[in-house]
């Protein structure tokens, strides 16, 4: 790619990719088994009364097929959990997602409106938080991160906010 | 009346505001209402003598009570304006009160409909930024007061250069930055629908013969299908009837465009776009005069479309995008709407390099570069993945079922496809010239969007597994006004894309609104 008449040198800008990632709270992986468990297990023992009812024994082939389907699932939703990263740099917050479809998010605090701290019923048993950034514009998603430990999540949108007032009064 | 007595104290609006609200209802009837309209009018039509008239008593109702609401309306709106803000209190079941402070504001406009001009009266709408606040409409207040209104609000928004505003219309020739004649105005109209009536066209060729013959058919009934046919008959049987069907496509094709420049006229003829220091102000309208304005620094990004109908007269259209009221979260949509645009249309070469660098100071657009995105990832990827797997099922299932000619179809589909995807391969680019970012994209005509890097709102770098292992990314901008997005990109090309514009944000404290 060609820039033209750039004011500054390429190779001096920092690269966001080189961030270290901080990793989510260690009882995230643990929520989302959880609430792998919440979804699951229900269905796994309603997949079992078409062969209780009936005594057919190929019926039993539902909950065999459910049970490999939902190891699956939780195999890769839990390698997801552990892959999600997030980095506070001076400027900025980076949020990295993503097993096979890779998604990097940069959110200048320059351009933060607000910040929101929430948790759900059971984040709040896992000691968890979610922490939202919202910024102006025509996009409905903005910077979602929902693994943090409660404090680093309180500690982030403290900073940020900090970061925000810092900004404004210049 | 000053401004400097209305200060603090709650005003009305005109008693002509009344029907401003009346208006409001029954568009907002109308659009909300359209399915439930439809039923209504049918019922009426079907409906025996005694039911309709208790239909009739019931729409006599129905406009009493919404003519009652207006001037409830209208009695509970106030308004009060003060050193930095307008409040609004209003609302009759719910009631509402508005702030909005002055820096907030993005955009004013003046109209002057045409059933206010005889007694002087005006239209203001204040569009206000971020976090999904209304417009606010102040209907029915005397013209002049609206022009200082908008000068006390513009004059004192934020690190603005204290313009003094011209009261009277007819500004002088320094000012003038651009106006359209009638000729300007009916290419434009010719250019602004085209997608519309390109799509109806070839609707009316494939695919959408049912919905034409139902409509025929229909027509056929509600005009006595009988003469219709004696006539096609007297005029040749079989023939004649393709030669009517011809004739009625081509007045059609010929009608739409002409409804296009006919809009086009109502809403921009005799526009004149002037400058006065930061603030550009554009007049236009045939019936309801249009007068809306716009500071500099709130354009949060240019879009330069140059569709096939503008390529062959040479005309690019170009929208100044701002940010928009009440975008985003709450809708989840783009803001499209054409509060959030500024338009400036049909400019040829001469203008178009002359009014760049006016709006987005610094911005050199006769040197942009634009880089290519990757065409065999491209091109593979959207043949492999969403054209050849209806094609082969589609002309196998023909092929094999009705007549092994069908499969001809493969060839001629994957072709066309390949021209298609070629065609939105080569208009497809993106670049950097200084601190503005450039992305093209397009198909038949061409479409740039220009940005300030420094006012990007948030960049994303998606990539799939199979970009992942060429390298490449799919780049998303968020801007305060819209998003931009493009797909094959080198990876290493979209990172410095958004390092560069992320430097920009973070070292300048400069405000993107």
């Amino acid at each position: 790619m060609t820039f033209v008449n750039l004011q500054i040198e390429l190779s001096e800008l920092p690269d966001a990719d080189d961030l270290v990632m901080e990793p989510m709270a260690e009882s995230y992986v643990r929520e989302v088994k959880a609430q792998l468990l919440i979804i699951f297990i229900p269905v796994l023992i309603a997949s079992v009364f078409p062969f209780l009812l009936t005594q057919i024994a190929l019926l039993l082939a539902i909950p065999a097929v459910l049970l490999l389907l939902a190891t699956l699932i939780s195999r890769l939703a839990i390698k997801k959990a552990l892959v999600k990263g997030v980095a506070l740099r001076d400027f900025d917050v980076a949020y990295r997602s993503g097993l096979f479809w890779r998604k990097t998010v940069i959110v200048a605090f320059n351009r933060v409106q607000h910040v929101e701290v929430s948790s759900g019923p059971l984040q709040r048993k896992f000691g968890l938080a979610t922490i939202k950034f919202f910024t102006a514009g025509g996009s409905s998603v903005d910077l979602k991160v929902d693994g943090l430990s409660a404090e680093r999540a309180e500690q982030m949108r403290a900073f940020i906010a900090d970061k925000i007032d810092e900004s404004t009064r210049q | 009346m000053s401004l400097s007595s209305a200060k603090l104290i709650w005003q009305r609006t005109s008693p002509l505001a009344v029907v401003f609200f009346l208006l409001n209802s029954i568009r907002q009837l109308i659009t909300n209402g359209l399915p439930a309209l439809a039923v209504g009018v049918a019922a009426f039509a079907s409906a025996g003598s005694t039911a309709k008239s208790w239909m009739l008593t019931g729409l006599l109702v129905l406009v009493l009570l919404s003519t009652v609401g207006a001037i409830l309306n209208w009695i509970r709106f106030r308004f009060c304006v003060n050193d930095d803000k307008v409040l609004v209190r209003s609302g009759v079941l719910k009631r509402e009160e508005l702030t909005v402070e002055f820096g907030r504001i993005q955009n004013i406009s003046i109209r002057e409909p045409i059933y206010m001009r005889p007694f002087g009266l005006a239209l203001l709408s204040i569009d206000t930024a971020g976090s999904g606040k209304k417009e606010i409409v102040l209907g029915g207040i005397r013209k002049h007061i609206a022009l200082q209104l908008r000068k006390t609000i513009l004059s004192t928004t934020k690190a603005a250069p204290v313009v003094p505003l011209e009261e009277t219309e007819n500004s002088d020739d320094k000012s003038l930055l651009l106006s359209r004649d009638v000729k300007d105005i009916v290419i434009y109209g010719l250019t602004v629908n085209f997608v519309l009536w390109l799509l109806i066209a070839v609707g009316a060729f494939f695919g959408a013969f049912d919905v034409a013959e139902n409509f025929f058919t229909w027509l056929g009934n509600y005009i006595q299908i009988e003469d219709v046919e004696a006539a096609v008959e007297k005029a040749g049987g079989i023939i004649g009837a393709a030669l009517v069907m011809i004739l009625v496509l081509l007045v059609i094709f010929l009608l739409l465009p002409l409804i296009s420049v006919a809009g086009a006229l109502v809403r921009h003829y005799g526009y004149r776009l002037h400058v006065e220091g930061e603030t550009y102000r554009k007049n236009s309208g045939l019936l309801t005069r249009h007068d809306e304005s716009m500071k500099r620094h709130k354009i949060q990004a240019m879009v330069l479309k140059q569709n096939f109908v503008a390529r062959l007269f040479k005309r690019t259209n170009m929208q100044l995008r701002i940010a928009s009221a009440g975008s985003g979260r709450e809708n989840g949509q783009l803001p499209t709407g054409p509060k959030t645009t500024f338009l400036v249309p049909v400019l040829d070469d001469v203008e178009l390099t002359k009014l760049v660098p006016e709006f987005l100071p610094g911005c050199d657009f006769s040197h942009v570069q634009f880089s290519r995105i990757n065409r065999r990832r491209f091109s593979l990827v959207i043949i492999g993945w969403a054209v050849l797997p209806p094609l082969i099922l589609v002309s196998g299932v023909l092929g094999l079922v009705i007549n092994w000619m069908f499969l001809l179809l493969l060839p001629v589909g994957l072709a066309l496809a390949w021209i298609i995807v070629s065609q939105i391969w080569s208009k497809s680019g993106y670049g950097v010239v200084g601190n503005y970012g450039f992305i093209r994209h397009g198909f038949l005509g061409v479409e740039v969007t220009v940005f300030p890097l420094y006012k990007v709102q948030r960049v994303d770098i998606r990539q799939t597994p199979g970009q992942c292992r060429k390298k490449l990314a799919h780049l998303a901008i968020h801007l305060a006004s819209h998003s931009l997005s493009i797909s094959y990109v080198r990876e290493q090309d979209a990172r410095q894309f958004r390092d560069l514009a992320l430097y920009l944000v973070e070292s300048s404290n400069r405000a993107w609104y």
